[in-house]
């Protein structure tokens, strides 16, 4: 059924009573514990709604000492600042694949008697890239400190455990306790890396470390092959280190699995090193600070940095949770919710801590402003965690929105899914890069009247700004035909997805030809 | 009346304090203090040091001239509602009667104190 043509049924939120009155006492309306991008967007919103809140943000430094201000995981050790060194390893990348073929190189150079430039060999200083990130990011703390402080947020730098169902404690950097009572609480302290558990697992960093080095990482072993440990493979790859991925099964579980193949292909030709079916054993520490890795193949090998990215936990073990009722998922520790409400009526939850919710950023502060609207604003609108656009910013990017095709087939049935896909040379790669491919596929629902779309692929540069749009009209219902109905924007890689026309049954050749 | 209740700003110089020790030099009645609040990574508030140091040369005993680090001292940039950085705060008899945001040079800080300050 076509959800553009359901659009008067609009879905509720159910949300079980919680108590809370105009008088109820208590010091603040709502204390938020944890200060990312969830627990800042509920708070300014609930505040903005007219209610006294608190937003409680404390770091507890990582096994190295690492620690970090206000704005949670996404800001000072996720998506910001890997982003940023994304950015770096690209530009270094393609200034090296790409530059003398568009004539540039370094001032005073002579081309070669082709006329020629010859390649522009570039170094990349680490501590310069880390200092300038860094000192982006602080920018950043401040300004979410200044705009906490605007929208009357009270911001405690604090770490709050729960001591009943009204009432946290906190304590201070200096040890300090003190208490504050709230008629509601919204628990959005997100999950930290899991550490290594094999003998010498200490050794490694993690991705709280990995942006603050304060030397060059050097050779280095991402264990993982999460987007996690891909993404900072790649980036430290593209910077010239010497990179080795140590995967135990499959790369990117629970993503489309072609797409996720064609990205090792690439980070492979890109120079970086997979050890597949492994997993480390053990790590010691040798001569000149190294550490010496032992594989669960009987292999070994020695590296200056070993990083550990193998999931994450929920951030949900200081809280005290037992004591206020608030059921947890044994296998991740995340807080059960519906509708974000917890087991605990007067307790909410949202972010990497809510069981169910994708770990991303922008799913966040939706729910959380969502959820204040519910609570302070009178509205019954649930969060709509469907077709949610997502990018993996690895050294080629991969974004999608809706099922993969193995969740597609599971769904529907292999004869029930139609595949339109293609393989093409990006304009940009086309003077220099001739062995590396993008690639656009689509999945429809074979059996709608309509080939309804289920979902979009795209394996290539600026993956991220192009399926954005895309994301809108998922929401809306996008049939193949609407999308094929819409003329491209010429010359560019995302016209690739609204003129796909080869399909996956066909058997026709989809690989990138000549011109 | 004397130019320092901490004992920590000599005339024709710029220190960095605490918050606490602000607070302590705000005390005293018909001083007045520029408050130079910056932070490390901030590009800026380094370009405004060099004229802040002449400010103080130019104006000695006239003067105080302090600089707050705002990540070392958050409440105290808070409570004083800081934010942009560099933010000068003009104080004069414990109440800040003007304020300044960016970076200037050592003239134009000068004429904004004079301004205030007659």
């Amino acid at each position: 059924m076509n959800p553009a043509k359901l659009e008067s049924y609009k879905p509720e939120a159910v949300m079980v009573a919680d108590g809370n009155k105009a008088d109820h006492g208590y010091d603040y309306d709502l204390v938020v514990i944890g200060g990312g991008s969830g627990g800042m967007a509920a708070a300014k919103e609930a505040a903005l709604l007219g209610a006294k809140v608190a937003l409680c943000d404390f770091v507890k430094p990582s096994p190295e000492g690492t620690t970090w201000g206000l704005g949670g995981t996404c800001v000072n050790v996720g998506c910001i600042p890997k982003k940023l060194f994304h950015i770096g390893a690209t530009l270094r990348e393609s200034i090296q694949a790409d530059a003398n073929f568009f004539g540039i190189s370094s001032v005073g150079v002579k081309p070669d008697e082709m006329g020629q430039p010859p390649t522009l060999k570039t170094d990349q200083n680490w501590m310069a890239v880390k200092d300038n990130i860094q000192n982006y990011i602080r920018s950043l703390n401040f300004k979410y400190r200044v705009g906490l402080r605007e929208k009357s947020v009270q911001y405690l730098n604090k770490l709050a455990s729960f001591k009943d169902n009204h009432t946290v404690e906190l304590v201070d950097k200096k040890g300090q306790t003190s208490e504050i009572t709230a008629s509601r609480f919204l628990v959005a302290t997100g999950g930290r890396p899991t550490p290594l558990d094999c003998e010498g697992g200490d050794l490694a960093i993690s991705s709280d470390d990995v942006f603050f080095l304060d030397k060059d990482p050097g050779k280095t072993l991402c264990v993982g092959a999460s987007y996690i440990s891909l993404e900072c493979a790649g980036f430290l790859a593209g910077m010239s280190k010497d990179v080795t991925v140590a995967v135990r099964s499959i790369l990117l579980r629970g993503f489309d699995r072609e797409c996720s193949e064609r990205i090792g292909d690439y980070m492979k030709e890109h120079g970086v090193k997979f050890k597949t079916k492994v997993t480390p054993s053990k790590l010691e520490r040798v001569e000149n600070d190294r550490i010496k890795v032992t594989f669960s193949d009987g292999t070994d090998d020695v590296y200056d940095t070993v990083l550990g990215a193998v999931g994450r936990t929920a951030d949900t073990i200081k809280l005290r949770l037992e004591s206020v009722n608030v059921d947890t998922n044994p296998k991740n520790r995340k807080i059960k919710t519906i509708n974000e409400q917890s087991s605990c009526p007067n307790i909410y939850a949202i972010g990497d801590v809510m069981d169910g919710c994708p770990e991303l950023t922008p799913v966040a502060i939706q729910a959380g402003k969502a959820l204040a609207r519910r609570l302070y604003g009178g509205s019954k609108e649930p969060m709509d965690y469907i077709n949610i656009c997502t990018t993996v910013f690895t050294p080629i990017e991969y974004a999608c929105i809706g099922l993969s095709e193995e969740d597609a087939i599971a769904k529907h049935g292999k004869d029930g899914i139609e595949v339109y896909h293609r393989e093409f040379l990006p304009l940009e790669w086309s003077l220099s890069r001739h062995d590396s491919n993008a690639f656009a596929k689509i999945l429809v629902d074979a059996k709608s009247s309509d080939e309804q779309v289920v979902g979009i692929h795209y394996v290539g540069p600026n993956a991220g700004e192009i399926m954005q749009g895309y994301g809108v009209s998922m929401k809306n219902g996008l049939t193949y035909r609407q999308l094929t109905d819409t003329v491209g924007i010429h010359p560019t890689s995302s016209e690739e997805l609204v003129t796909l026309s080869i399909t996956k049954s066909s058997g026709d050749d989809a690989a990138a030809g000549g011109c | 009346m004397e130019y320092t209740i901490t004992g920590l700003i000599r005339p024709g110089t710029m220190v960095e304090l605490t918050g606490e020790q602000i607070n302590q030099e705000i005390t005293n009645e018909n001083g007045l203090i520029l408050v130079d609040v910056f932070a490390t990574w901030c590009g800026p508030c380094r370009v405004i040091i060099p004229q802040l140091i002449d400010v103080a040369k130019q104006l000695d005993n006239k003067i105080r001239v302090v600089k707050l680090d705002s990540d070392q001292n958050q409440e105290w940039a808070s409570q004083y509602e800081v934010q942009g950085l560099p933010t000068l705060l003009l104080i004069k008899d414990g109440n800040v009667i003007d304020r300044l945001e960016g970076a200037y040079m050592s003239n134009e800080i000068i004429d904004f104190v004079q301004q205030k300050h007659r």
